[in-house]
């Protein structure tokens, strides 16, 4: 017997939670179909999400993001702790106010397309990420819009944002 | 926040995954009692806990490298690992071996009936610990019941759980 490292436990957490979640929608499909399970999916991520980003606040003590470089150190230190190897995303802060994600494969794409329902699946990996942007006031935009899963009708998956963050202003002597 | 300023321990970090993982599984609970009432969470509840438990505790014995589970002994030592691992700070509990080879959970502050009591929620609300721990043991490859007495009305926050195994 070895003791996971410490990197090891944290990929742990963090598939065991992903499993969770995919059982709960598993099950909550065989019971009352897709329709309801993509609205209690959603609900349920979402008021996740809001006590995930604050905890993550709290815990790093982070404020208000009032700068661009404020909120990317923010984004960066929150993806190592919210996110698994497993997920098989990259993101890029490129310039000021950009950032640009996409997925190479998705979990959720291939557990969901194992079900049989994923022409109906309404994403919920995004919603996170949205979820903690509102719950932090971050004013951003998002395209492509997609309310369903992009792997599935474009073979890619991808998000660019731009958010709204001023250049910190220079004081005068 | 500065730029580099901050650090978070493995630990904090564990923490954080652990009590949002907790806050996932709970809104579940709570967004299905809204959409269908309690007895279609519960169901819910305990078919995911069943589910999950024997995927959790197998890549717990993957990433440990653990082997066949030889005697009870053993059996109370990944016990001990995994709800080390799986549980929140503030679940507290005890593990013992006893004589005739079951291992008794004594759950000293359940965190799962502090939550649904918060909620006004512990008449309606069924526990899903004994389908999870049950589960736990299909994982093991280990023959077995699991008996635990009460259920989220009349636990109060403790309750007994013990594991019999055939060696």
């Amino acid at each position: 017997m070895k003791l996971p490292e410490k990197d090891e436990l944290k990929e742990l957490l963090v598939k065991n939670w992903m499993t969770h979640d995919a059982m709960w929608f598993y099950h909550s499909l065989q019971e009352c179909g897709i329709e309801k399970t993509n609205r209690i999916n959603k609900a349920a991520i979402r008021d996740m999400a809001a006590i995930e980003i604050k905890r993550i606040q709290k815990a790093v003590g982070a404020g208000n993001f009032d700068t661009w470089d404020e909120f990317k150190r923010f984004f960066e230190i929150t993806m190592g702790i919210a996110t698994g190897k497993f997920m098989n995303y990259r993101y890029s802060l490129p310039a000021r106010n950009i950032m640009h994600g996409e997925w190479e494969s998705c979990f959720a794409y291939e557990g969901i397309k194992a079900l049989g329902v994923i022409d109906r699946y309404e994403c919920g990996i995004m919603l996170r990420i949205d979820t903690w942007l509102d719950t932090l006031g971050i004013k951003y935009e998002v395209e492509p819009k997609v309310t369903g899963c992009m792997m599935h009708t474009d073979g890619k998956c991808f998000r660019d944002y731009r958010f709204f963050f001023e250049k910190k202003s220079q004081r005068r002597r | 926040m500065k730029a580099n300023d901050v650090i978070l321990t493995p630990e904090q970090r564990e923490k954080l995954l652990r009590d949002s993982w907790i806050s996932h599984d709970g809104q579940w609970a709570l967004k299905t009692i809204q959409e269908f009432g309690f007895d279609a969470a519960s169901r819910l509840n305990q078919a995911a806990a069943r589910s999950q438990g024997k995927i959790e505790i197998k890549r717990l014995m993957a990433a440990t490298k653990w082997g066949e589970i030889k005697d009870a002994e053993d059996f109370k030592r990944l016990l001990a690992i995994a709800c080390d691992l799986y549980m929140p700070e503030e679940h507290k509990y005890e593990i013992e071996q006893f004589q005739d080879n079951s291992v008794l959970g004594r759950v000293l502050e359940c965190y799962v009936y502090k939550n649904v009591s918060k909620a006004g929620a512990t008449t309606y609300f069924r526990c899903a610990a004994k389908s999870r721990f049950t589960s736990w043991l299909e994982g093991c490859a280990l023959k077995r019941e699991v008996i635990a007495e009460r259920d989220m009305d009349n636990c109060k926050g403790t309750c007994e759980i013990t594991f019999k195994i055939r060696w």
